[in-house]
This record gives C-alpha cells, sequence and structure tokens, in this order.
C-alpha cells in the first residue's frame, strides 16, 4: 500500500468527527428551538387568558353598575314615592285618608316586589333540572320578543330537553343564547334571530343565526369585543367547542356542541 | 462473469436507471438542481457501464475513476449551489468548484498515480457532500409548510448523506483494504458500497417522484 497512514487517520477522523459534530449541532439546535416554540406558546397562552380575566372583570364592573342602576331606578325611585306618599297622608285627615292611603300603599308596595323580583330574575334566572333549562330558554326568547322588533324563532322541542344536564351548564348555556341575543339586538340591526337546539346521546347542538350586517372581524376570536369574549370563556369553562361563520357573510351564524355525559 | 461480481456490477448499478427513469418522466417539474442531479446519475451511469466493461476485459479502470471523480464532484457541487444560491455561504462553491478538480490533478500528478485507485480525493469527496448535507438540514429544517415526506430534497439530501457518510471510510481505506483483506472480504465490502448505492438511488428517485408540477 503506497497511501500515506497518517493522512488516511487524518481524513478518517475529520470525517467522522464531521459527522457526529453535525448531527450533535442539529440536535441543539433542534432542542432550543422547540424549548423557544414551547415559550412562546406559554407566553401566547397567558396572554389570551389575561384578555379572557379582563373580560369577566370588565362585565362583572358592567353587571354591578346595571344591578345598581335597575336599583335606584326601578325600587329606589319606587320607594320614595312611598315615603311621600306616607308624608303626605300623616299631615291630613288620618280617617278620611285611611282608605285610599292603604290602596295607594299596597299598589306601590306590589309594584316594589314586583321589580325586586324582575331585578333577581334577571340577576340569575331560575334554573333547576332539565325542565328548568327548557322553561328558561322560551322565557328569554318570549322576553325579548316583547321587548324588541326582531322576529325570533327557537326551534327547542321538549324532545330535545337534555337529560342529566346540571345547573351549572345549564347556567352557561343559557348566557351564552343571552349574550349572543344581546349582540344581536345592540350591533346587527337585524330583522330575525333563529335558535335551534337539538340534542343527541353525547352532544347537545345549538345553532344561533341572524341576518344583520354579520361579523366581519377575522383577527382572530381573542381580539373580537368583549360580549364574544364572554361567551368564549363560558364556553371553554363546559368543554364546548364552537364554530362561527366565516367573516363577510350576511348575518351571523355561530354553531355550538356540547358534550353531555 | 463470477457470480459474487454480478451483484456489484450489473444488478447495483443497474438500480440507477430508477432515478433516472422518474427523472425523465417528471422532468417538466424538476427543479434546477435537481436536473442537475439527473445530470449526474447520466454520468455516473456511463461511468459504471464503462467501468465494468474495463473491468470486463481485465483492463485498468482506475483512470476512469479520476477522471470521473472530478465532473461529478462538480456536478454536485453545482447542484448545492443550486440550492443554496441565497443563502450567504453560497458564494464558496463556485470556489470548491474550481479549486477541488485542481487538488484531483495535483493528487494524480504527485501522490496517487492515475493507475492507483484515487482514495484520497474520493475521501475529499465525501466530505465535501457530507458537510453540504448538513448545511442543507441546518438551514432548510425551518420549512414547516409541508410533511418531512413531502419536501423532494429532504429524500435526496438523506440520499446523499447515507451514502457518502457510510462509503467515507471504505474510499479513504479502499487501499489499504487491496493490500490487507482476503480477495473474498475484499468483494464483501464492495458488495456492502454497492448496497449504499442502491439505497441512494431509491431514495433519489423517491426524492424526483416528489416533485410536482
Amino acid at each position: 500500500m503506497k497511501d500515506n497512514f497518517y493522512i488516511l487517520l487524518v481524513i478518517s477522523i475529520a470525517g467522522i468527527g464531521m459527522i457526529i459534530t453535525g448531527f450533535i449541532l442539529l440536535q441543539v439546535r433542534n432542542q432550543n428551538k422547540l424549548l423557544r416554540q414551547q415559550k412562546q406558546l406559554a407566553a401566547a397562552e397567558i396572554m389570551h387568558q389575561k384578555t379572557l380575566l379582563q373580560a369577566v372583570i370588565t362585565s362583572q364592573e358592567a353587571e354591578r353598575q346595571r344591578i345598581g342602576s335597575d336599583l335606584h331606578d326601578e325600587v329606589g325611585a319606587v320607594l320614595s314615592s312611598l315615603r311621600m306618599l306616607i308624608e303626605k297622608h300623616s299631615d291630613g285627615d288620618a280617617f278620611a285618608a285611611e282608605e285610599g292611603f292603604t290602596e295607594q300603599s299596597k299598589n306601590i308596595i306590589d309594584r316594589v316586589i314586583k321589580n325586586v323580583r324582575q331585578i333577581s330574575h334577571n340577576l340569575s334566572p331560575h334554573i333547576n333540572g332539565d325542565l328548568g333549562f327548557y322553561d328558561a330558554v322560551h322565557e328569554l326568547c318570549d322576553t325579548v320578543r316583547n321587548s324588541v322588533p326582531i322576529r325570533l324563532t327557537l326551534d327547542f322541542s321538549e324532545e330535545h330537553i337534555p337529560a342529566d344536564l346540571n345547573n351549572s351548564t345549564a347556567m352557561a348555556v343559557y348566557r351564552v343564547l343571552a349574550e349572543l341575543i344581546n349582540n344581536t339586538v345592540k350591533h346587527a340591526k337585524a330583522d330575525k334571530i333563529s335558535i335551534c337546539i337539538r340534542t343527541a346521546t353525547d352532544a347537545m347542538q345549538i345553532s344561533y343565526a341572524d341576518d344583520g350586517i354579520g361579523f366581519t372581524n377575522d383577527m382572530g376570536f381573542s381580539t373580537k369585543g368583549m360580549g364574544l369574549q364572554n361567551i368564549e370563556s363560558r364556553l371553554n369553562m363546559i368543554s364546548a367547542t364552537w364554530a362561527m361563520a366565516p367573516g363577510n357573510s350576511r348575518g351571523f351564524a355561530m354553531d355550538i356542541s356540547l358534550p353531555i355525559k | 462473469m463470477k457470480q459474487e461480481y454480478i451483484y456489484m456490477n450489473v444488478i447495483a448499478p443497474a438500480f440507477i436507471l430508477l432515478p433516472v427513469a422518474i427523472a425523465f418522466l417528471k422532468y417538466g417539474a424538476l427543479s434546477k438542481p435537481a436536473r442537475l442531479l439527473l445530470g449526474y446519475l447520466l454520468i455516473d451511469t456511463l461511468v459504471s457501464i464503462l467501468s465494468s466493461a474495463l473491468a470486463f476485459y481485465h483492463i485498468a479502470n482506475t483512470p476512469l475513476y479520476h477522471i470521473a471523480t472530478m465532473i461529478e464532484t462538480v456536478l454536485l457541487l453545482y447542484f448545492f449551489y443550486g440550492i443554496f444560491q441565497q443563502k450567504y455561504f453560497a458564494r464558496y462553491i463556485p470556489w470548491a468548484m474550481v479549486l477541488f478538480p485542481v487538488a484531483c490533478i495535483i493528487n494524480t500528478l504527485c501522490f496517487q498515480h492515475i493507475l492507483e485507485f484515487n482514495s484520497y480525493t474520493l475521501s475529499l469527496q465525501s466530505l465535501l457532500i457530507i458537510l453540504l448535507c448538513f448545511l442543507y438540514w441546518w438551514h432548510y429544517e425551518n420549512e414547516l409548510a409541508k410533511p418531512w415526506a413531502g419536501v423532494p430534497l429532504n429524500w435526496i439530501i438523506s440520499g446523499l448523506l447515507l451514502y457518502f457518510s457510510s462509503s467515507f471510510l471504505l474510499f479513504t481505506f479502499s487501499n489499504a483494504a487491496l493490500t490487507y483483506l482476503s480477495v473474498k472480504n475484499f468483494i464483501l465490502v464492495w458488495n456492502i458500497h454497492a448496497t449504499l448505492s442502491v439505497v441512494m438511488y431509491i431514495f433519489i428517485g423517491i426524492g424526483f417522484s416528489k416533485y410536482q408540477k
């Protein structure tokens, strides 16, 4: 053999060293990259959670303001008029006024009771058991039909009442529907809302649609309005999945699928 | 021809027809680097046929390898130049395309005579290709738009890396093997090399098949 042994040895060492170093460097780089991606994902998740929390806190504040305003307008005003009535009658002829005073007082107290019941019902609708959910959804739709000029159709028959739906899940679904209707009424300029609730053996399907101006923001769910963020929080809480109609379509539509045990 | 030579000299080299056939079928869809690789395969085919023919007639085929190493390496370097065109280190590849043939000529004139096997330059060729394969993995692993198997170059580079990294020690010690190994073992070693080249051709063939218009 005329080949120089040392040259062969150097070439061999260089080649094997290069292959091994190459694999090590690629491994190090891949691991670092993976770590970086995991950190970015975690940061994005934290940011998303923060946004959701912010939405929850803001909506809590808004709800408190609404309760305060309801108490002030509906209860406070009526109680003030009751006070004025008592003052008025304490100055005059007690006997002559007695009959009218009692009747007026009763009416005012009835109004207070009715208003307090209404506020309390708005705060926490009485949803108890499967039929409770069914009744609450129908009542919500009736209230909307009676208060705003929107044609609302609800397709939710008794045969689709989900069995074993726990109260907190039912409440969350109710709130989501209320929020969706609220969004449509406030922003969508819609003439029509249709809601369809179907229950299969393992899931409840809710389809919501309106014929309003639609939802054109396609920047991602987390960047949308607070109403939608609330909906997202609630749906996450009950492990539901959802899909919205693509942006720029005529009207807004959302399909929700809720697993039920 | 002896039975042990048939696999090494006929069956294994015939596998080169697989990537060549696929490349011709998909020629319109092939990128420029892939067409250069087809050129490399065609030269390789020619070298295999000539080498087997010379061996059959007991004529020394080492001069053929001295020339083929030069041409094949330049073609492979040009192939990598096509891939790395946008990268900062691509400008060094043309230098390698000039310097490598010079090194081959110096080796033939000063170190390994034309009638000797050119183990030094073949080893150097392997080192260059291994380095460029690693550079590919370093710079192109970010392309996550397609699954790994859907990227033609992933297959081609894998085939090249597999072949050159496993054949590199064989090239380096080929002259030593001729001296120290028995004929039977020497043939066995070159049969292993033939198998590695079959694997490379299959990988390149799969790579060519992945090109889409």
